[in-house]
């Protein structure tokens, strides 16, 4: 199964994993973990990074698309999202 | 005088004098000079990311991005931020050249995990964001081009708002052309002054301050002009001023000013 972990920086530079999405049977994604994070996912959306104008948004049911995109939206080492892992 | 101005030529010209910004925090010294006592690189992400410890005084973030332009244009952000009297971006210096250092701010987190259910676990009373910080963030990232600010790019700390990734502000290939999302962030603006929602004094203030100091605006364009294009320097100055000139003393926005801005956009 495809999956993204979401790592935030901690203090002493040690990072913690708060949430990880899944690419569910169905092409759809769904993410369990940091409630506010993931709240804001599903609701807001993220970036898709691929489009020019820069506007597109990508949601849950965007699937696979959704994952690629994380990382480009969460890179500020604060809080970064990991490349599409596999288990 | 003496025989070496009498036959030219040897006189020596004198050096042209770098730029130095009034409002360098002490930080960026540390950040550029002090060592670093633990380096640790960080998963995730597209950019090659630090964690670093610095030498007996707090601790940054080294990115090391894609592109030169890209780290400049996170110095100009913080600059320009200085200047301006935002003070939402961390002190912020290049490290080489495509290697940026940023100062750390602890116990901050991303909009994006800041909320009501963080309250519930911790049980540390928190207030949402305040409008008048949104706020003054809409007008920061107006004026600084800024064409990616999501709730995974600023932090929240005690109430307070710290800005960051800045790697798509005053973006080159962008700058000048109708970026959609510019016109939205001026959108933004518009329609919360709209709503009653003022630009905070201390803002307005400082802008209208920068707009009367001729000396302070050469100062700025210098300084940016080490970083990016000397042309979009020019004018990205020019638009700052017409920008400073719509916003009222009262933290509203001059209508036909404004309307004018957003036809030349």
């Amino acid at each position: 199964m495809k999956y993204v972990e979401f790592y935030k920086l901690n203090n002493d530079g040690s990072q913690t994993t708060i949430a990880t999405c899944y690419l569910k049977d169905g092409g759809v994604v769904e993410c369990e973990g940091n409630e506010n994070l993931i709240e804001n996912l599903k609701n807001e959306g993220i970036k898709d990074y691929t489009e020019e104008s820069g506007q597109t948004k990508l949601y849950f049911k965007d699937g696979l698309k959704f994952l690629e995109q994380l990382k480009y939206n969460f890179k500020s080492g604060y809080l970064n999202a990991s490349d599409i892992l596999e288990k | 005088m003496n025989i070496k101005e009498i036959f030219g030529g040897v006189k020596k010209e004198e050096k042209e004098k770098t730029p130095v910004s009034p409002f360098t925090s002490p930080k960026e010294k540390v950040l550029r000079e002090g060592e670093f006592s633990l380096r640790t690189n960080l998963g995730g992400g597209i950019n090659e990311t630090d964690f670093v410890r610095i030498e007996g005084d707090g601790s940054g973030v080294l990115k090391k991005v894609r592109e030169k332009g890209c780290a400049n244009r996170e110095r100009a952000a913080y600059l320009i931020d200085r200047f301006l009297g935002f003070n939402f971006v961390p002190p912020t210096v290049l490290k080489g050249e495509r290697e940026v250092l940023q100062e750390f701010v602890e116990d901050a987190e991303t909009a994006d995990t800041y909320g009501k259910r963080a309250k519930k676990e911790t049980g540390v009373s928190r207030l949402p964001i305040p409008k008048d910080q949104i706020l003054k963030l809409h007008v920061f990232d107006f004026i600084i081009r800024n064409v990616d600010r999501h709730k995974g790019n600023y932090l929240i700390k005690d109430d307070k708002i710290f800005a960051i990734d800045h790697e798509f502000s005053l973006s080159e290939s962008k700058f000048g052309e109708s970026s959609g999302i510019v016109e939205y962030q001026l959108e933004r603006i518009v329609e919360m002054v709209g709503q009653g929602e003022r630009i905070s004094g201390d803002i307005v203030a400082s802008l209208k301050k920068f707009y009367s100091w001729p000396e302070g605006q050469e100062l700025l364009a210098a300084l940016l002009g080490e970083l990016i294009d000397k042309e979009i320097v020019k004018e990205f100055i020019k638009q700052l001023l017409e920008f400073i000139e719509a916003i009222t003393e009262e933290g509203g926005l001059d209508g036909p000013k404004i309307l004018e801005l957003i036809k030349q956009r």
